[in-house]
């Protein structure tokens, strides 16, 4: 037990050589750049957005006060954009016997780049006016002529929090995209890494049966003259090397796709269900259980909606099967890395399957059968250690058919990714493999 | 009439079932109603069962006929697949045909393309994990089979 120990902890020394290339800087440079966004973006919120809006509600309790305008002018700023204008205004206001004067005239501190339209806002308060202003009864000091709602805010919150989302998405994002890429770049290296792969391997109990090398070389591929189908895979005379394999279906096209037909049932449905309650009787019975199982359908998908929305969220792994051409009866080596919290997996159990799919028609429409026909767990795991990243042997068996992806009748193969987390959607990815068929035959072999 | 013979390379006749790759060898003896016909040769596999039907020709020939009768023999590299094939939906299966497309004479004979002489036969269809969970459910059996030993 103890040996056993030993050894991961050399093994994972071993791999995490090979998965620590030094490009913290790439990282950092958008966490840099995406924060200064951020801050700059929330300097504007709270100063420009939140503050006078803070002010201009508070201002509401305030207790009005009879005031005299001492003096009324616009103030011109200018820089290398051209000129722009606020009001400067100072009054002079009583409050329980005591003189005060104010300077601030509206919550909206802003310069506009129009004069006139300055000058159409202090039109009711010229010089030597007597007016009123709003003074606020816990510090006499603070005064506001012009108690009206800063407008400005309307453009100044929602501008300053775009810039807030997409600083924060640079920073939080970018990093993790190169994070992923490097993740599969560091699994191909260690798919490469056989050495390390075997010996993660024996800790594991499963040693993979070599294949005859020699054996192999005897039946290499001479394609020569034999004809190829375009529906079955074939080498392609790239080098046999560790592959990462991309899931069947992102999850982002998952959710797209169930958004998609979600939209259009809903849409459909809903104007059936405004025209029957756009009715001066309201729906009847009739109508109302006629409709009842389009809507529960419909509900239903927007459950889905919500359920592979969330699960765009769960831990996601990074596959790589150690040979690029995969034969009936082989046996590859499988290994994952999950990015994201691999703590709220409670189980993982990864499936290799093969299915039979049809397509025909039926009346006017096309159906399309799939029927499992071969799952064999390749693995159960429970520890977050071993689910977060883990190494399998894998056989294919050795009468398994081959890959087969005609128009309508397909035998696909594929690593099914099957993740429980206690009251989540669950993980869900499936990754296609190509089972190639057997090699030529060969007289001499 | 048309008949079809196929054999191996060293002359073996017979089996009917050839390995990816390995060389078919096929003997045509036709006798037909009338000289200078068009005479068709495919090697090809066509899918059956409940799918769509599909096929694609391997190889292909044609030659011109001179008199109402002869013999001609080919020789062709049987493709690497799709080997033969008896699923449960979907069955593929490889034939030789000779045709005269004008007199509408076609003749037929099977072969199997396989490693083992056999074709291979899809196990019987698994229910998947979910379905397995409602059917327990619901009190259902599901016996446990060769394919699917997590039943």
């Amino acid at each position: 037990m103890e040996t056993g120990s030993t050894t991961t902890v050399t093994e994972t020394t071993q791999i995490e050589n090979v998965r620590r290339p030094n490009r913290w800087l790439i990282g950092c440079f958008p966490i840099a750049f995406g924060s200064i966004f951020t801050l700059a973006g929330l300097g504007v919120l709270v100063f420009a957005g939140l503050w006078p809006l803070s002010l201009w509600f508070q201002s509401l309790s305030w207790v009005e006060a009879p005031c005299k305008i001492d003096s009324a002018s616009i103030e011109t700023h200018s820089d290398s954009d051209g000129d722009t204008y606020s009001p400067k205004v100072t009054y002079t206001y009583v409050w329980k016997g005591d003189n005060y004067q104010g300077t601030r005239f509206a919550w909206d501190q802003t310069s506009y780049g129009s004069r006139p339209s300055i000058e159409k806002w202090m039109e009711p308060f010229p010089v030597g006016a007597n007016t009123v202003c709003y003074v606020n009864p816990n510090d006499p000091k603070d005064a506001v002529l012009l108690r009206s709602f800063p407008k400005i805010v309307l453009f100044i919150i929602p501008f300053s929090l775009i810039f807030v989302a997409v600083g924060g998405g640079v920073a939080w994002g970018v990093p993790r995209l190169i994070q992923n890429q490097q993740a599969r770049m560091q699994m191909a290296a260690l798919g490469q890494n056989r050495a390390a792969m075997r010996a993660m391997a024996s800790v594991s109990g499963t040693e993979r049966i070599p294949r005859d090398s020699v054996a192999l070389a005897s039946r290499a591929p001479e394609q020569e003259g034999i004809p190829i189908s375009a529906s079955v895979p074939h080498e392609t005379g790239e080098v046999n090397e560790p592959l990462i394999i991309e899931p069947k279906m992102g999850r982002w096209m998952n959710l797209v796709g169930i958004l998609f037909v979600c939209c259009f049932w809903n849409g459909i449905v809903s104007v059936f269900l405004f025209s029957m309650f756009g009715n001066k009787n309201g729906p009847s019975i009739f109508e109302s259980l006629f409709l009842t199982p389009f809507v529960l359908i419909g509900l239903g998908l927007m459950v889905a909606v919500v359920y592979t929305f969330l699960g765009l969220f769960n831990p996601k792994p990074v596959l790589v099967c150690s040979d690029r051409w995969l034969y009936a009866g082989s046996e590859f080596e499988l290994s994952w890395m999950m990015k994201g919290n691999v703590s709220r997996i409670r189980k993982l159990t990864v499936y290799l399957e093969g299915t039979e799919s049809v397509t025909y028609r039926q009346g006017t429409s096309t159906r399309t059968e799939n029927k499992l026909f071969y799952s064999l767990p390749v693995a159960e795991l429970t520890d977050s250690e071993s689910i977060a990243q883990s190494y399998h042997v894998v056989k294919i068996p050795d009468d398994a058919m081959h890959t087969f992806n005609a128009t309508s009748n397909k035998i696909y193969w594929q690593v099914r990714f099957a993740g429980e987390i206690p009251w989540w959607p669950d993980v869900a990815d499936t990754f296609e493999i190509n089972i190639l068929p057997p090699l030529p035959y060969r007289k001499d072999a | 009439m048309i008949q079809l013979e196929l054999s191996h390379e060293d002359g073996r006749v017979g089996e009917g079932w050839f390995c990816p790759g390995e060389l078919l060898v096929i003997n045509v003896r036709w006798q037909l109603p009338k000289d200078n016909c068009e005479l068709n040769l495919q090697v090809l596999w066509e899918t059956e069962g409940k799918g769509t039907g599909e096929s694609e020709a391997a190889h292909e020939m044609a030659w011109e006929t001179e008199k109402s009768f002869g013999e001609q023999t080919f020789e062709v590299l049987m493709p690497r697949g799709p080997v033969s094939l008896e699923g449960n939906m979907l069955k593929i299966r490889w034939y030789v045909d000779c045709y005269v497309e004008a007199l509408g004479i076609k003749a037929r004979k099977a072969l199997v393309l396989s490693t083992t002489g056999e074709p291979i036969r899809l196990p019987e269809p698994v229910i998947p994990e979910g379905m397995a969970k409602v059917m327990k459910f619901f009190g259902m059996k599901t016996p446990p089979t060769e394919s699917n030993p997590t039943t």
